[in-house]
C-alpha cells in the first residue's frame, strides 16, 4: 500500500459531513499512510496515530506562524486590523517546548480553582427550568445554552454579552484551526477577535491566569489564552455533549441504562461516548526528523495529520468499533490525543457529563429524535459538528 | 448576489477572479493554462472556491480546481450545475 492505492483522503467526498466514517475507514484499510491534499502525510491507523501522540519526538505547528505569513493576502484591501497572529499566539495546542509548558500550567492552575461540580449542577437546574415544557427542541441549543450558563460563571462574561454572541465568538475561533478556511472566514473569525477583547474585563479566571503570568507577558497575550480558555471551555464542551446526547437518543435504551448506573458503570459509558463520537476528528504533529513508516521515507518538517477519528474505529484496537458498548472495558480511545499535549480540558469534559449526564437524561426521556433527518451537520472538518439536533415530546 | 450561469459570463468571472488573485493582467489569463501553473497557494484557492460557491449557489469544496483543472473545463462543469 502507499501512494498508488487508488483511495487518499478527501473530505470532500460526498456524504463525508454526515458521516466521515465509511470513507476514513477506507482510507485505514486501503492506504492507511499516505500523502494527502496539500502535501501533508495522513495516518488513519490507531498504532501509528497513538505512537506519534505518545513520543516526545514530534512537535505541534504553530498556527500563529503561518497566520503571520498568511495576514497579508489575508487583509489586503480589508481595512482591518490583522489580530489572527495574535489572537492564536498563545494557544498552548500550538506550542511547544517551555513556551507550551508555562501556558499550560497558567490554564491548569486556573481551570483546577474552580468548583467545577457545583457550577455544573447549579448550571443545569437554570437550563431545564428554561426548556421546561419544550415540545420540541433543538439538542445544540440546549448543550448551548447548558454550557453558556457554565461558562458564564466561569469566566464571568454574562454581564456582557448574550449566549448567540458568546456562541458566535467560539464557533468562529474554534473554526480558525480548521483546514481549508478561505480568506474571506478569516476575516469572520478576526472581526469576531477584536470584537472580543473587551468581554473578559473584570473575570476572576482572567484575574488568575494573569497572577500565573511572568510581568512582561502582554496584554495581548492575556488575551490570547482567555480567547482559547473560553473557546475550549465553550465549543469543545457542547460539541461532545451535543455528540454524546444524539447518540444516547438513537439508542434510547441507554437512557434506562444512564438512569439506573452505578458511577463506575457511568464513567465507562463516558469514554465509550467520548470514543464512538470523537468530537475532534483529526490533529497535526510535525516530525523533526526522518520518519519511516510502511517503506516510506517522511523527510523531516513535515506537516503529519493524525485522525483520530479512525485511530477511534481502528478493529485491531477496538472489538465491535462500530458498535456504541457500553461498558467497553478497556477503552484506550484518543478523542483528547495524547502526550504532552493530552487534552487540558479533558478532565473539564469528564466533569461535565459525570455531572450531567443523569439530570439531562431524566429531562429528555420524554423525547425522542423528529424525523424523518434531525440532524444537521456542520461542514467542519477538524471538530465534528452539528448545526442542530430536533427532538419532539414522544406521544 | 445569485447571478445565471451561462459559460461566457463565467468564464469572464473566473478570468478576473485568477488574475487577480495570481497578480496577472486578465489578457494574460490563458483559459486552458492548468491552475498549478498560475502559483496560487492553497489558501488563494480555497477563497476561489469560497467565492464560486458564494456568487454560483453551488456546493462545491476546494478539491473543484484539481477535478476540473482549466477555467474552461470548470466554467463548463459550473455551467452544468443546477
Amino acid at each position: 500500500m502507499g501512494r498508488n492505492s487508488k483511495i487518499t483522503w478527501n473530505p470532500y467526498t460526498p456524504g463525508y459531513f454526515e458521516n466521515p466514517y465509511d470513507h476514513l475507514r477506507q482510507c485505514r484499510e486501503e492506504n492507511p499512510v499516505h500523502i494527502g491534499m496539500q502535501n501533508s502525510w495522513m495516518f488513519f491507523r490507531y498504532e501509528e496515530v497513538s505512537d506519534i501522540l505518545r513520543s516526545g519526538e514530534f512537535e505541534v505547528s504553530e498556527i500563529n506562524e503561518y497566520f503571520k505569513q498568511k495576514e497579508d493576502y489575508i487583509f489586503s484591501g480589508s481595512g482591518q486590523c490583522p489580530y489572527l497572529s495574535k489572537g492564536t499566539k498563545q494557544w498552548p495546542m500550538y506550542l511547544n517546548g517551555e513556551h507550551h509548558k508555562r501556558v499550560r500550567m497558567a490554564m491548569g492552575k486556573a481551570f483546577n480553582s474552580m468548583p467545577l461540580a457545583q457550577l455544573i449542577k447549579e448550571s443545569i437546574e437554570e437550563c431545564h427550568l428554561q426548556f421546561a415544557s419544550f415540545e420540541r427542541l433543538d439538542i445544540t441549543d440546549y448543550c448551548a445554552q447548558f454550557i453558556f450558563l457554565v461558562v458564564e460563571k466561569m469566566f464571568g462574561v454574562s454581564n456582557y454579552e448574550s449566549l448567540d454572541k458568546i456562541r458566535l465568538y467560539s464557533n468562529l475561533l474554534a473554526r480558525s484551526q480548521d483546514l481549508f478556511i478561505p480568506k474571506q472566514v478569516y476575516l469572520d473569525i478576526n472581526k469576531q477577535f477584536l470584537w472580543g477583547k473587551k468581554i473578559f474585563s473584570g473575570s476572576p479566571y482572567q484575574e488568575m491566569i494573569e497572577s500565573s503570568l511572568e510581568k512582561d507577558d502582554a496584554e495581548e497575550d492575556l488575551y490570547s489564552i482567555m480567547a482559547i480558555s473560553l473557546m475550549a471551555a465553550f465549543e469543545t464542551s457542547k460539541d461532545n455533549l451535543s455528540l454524546s446526547l444524539y447518540q444516547i437518543l438513537r439508542k434510547p435504551d441507554l437512557i434506562d441504562t444512564i438512569l439506573s448506573c452505578s458511577t463506575q458503570e457511568l464513567n465507562l459509558l463516558i469514554e465509550e461516548l467520548f470514543r464512538f463520537s470523537s468530537p475532534l476528528q483529526y490533529t497535526v504533529r510535525i516530525n523533526r526528523k526522518p520518519l519511516f513508516v510502511d517503506g516510506m521515507e517522511i523527510s523531516e518538517n513535515s506537516k503529519l495529520y493524525l485522525c483520530l477519528a479512525s485511530a477511534n474505529r481502528d478493529s485491531d484496537k477496538f472489538d465491535k468499533p462500530d458498535e456504541l458498548v457500553a461498558d467497553r472495558n478497556p477503552n484506550d480511545h484518543l478523542s483528547f490525543g495524547g502526550g504532552v499535549h493530552y487534552c487540558l480540558g479533558a478532565t473539564i469534559a469528564r466533569q461535565e457529563l459525570r455531572h450531567c449526564l443523569k439530570p439531562m437524561a431524566q429531562f429528555l426521556k420524554d423525547y425522542q429524535l423528529a424525523s424523518p433527518e434531525p440532524i444537521k451537520w456542520s461542514k467542519q472538518i477538524f471538530m465534528r459538528t452539528a448545526k442542530s439536533i430536533a427532538v419532539e415530546l414522544k406521544k | 448576489m445569485i447571478v445565471t450561469k451561462n459559460y461566457m459570463d463565467i468564464k469572464i468571472w473566473l478570468q478576473e477572479q485568477i488574475a487577480q488573485e495570481s497578480g496577472k493582467q486578465i489578457a494574460d489569463t490563458s483559459c486552458d493554462e492548468e491552475f498549478e501553473n498560475f502559483d496560487l497557494d492553497s489558501l488563494s484557492l480555497v477563497s476561489l472556491s469560497y467565492e464560486l460557491e458564494t456568487k454560483f449557489d453551488l456546493d462545491i469544496g476546494p478539491t473543484v480546481f484539481t477535478e476540473f483543472n482549466t477555467i474552461n473545463k470548470l466554467s463548463e462543469w459550473v455551467e452544468t450545475q443546477k
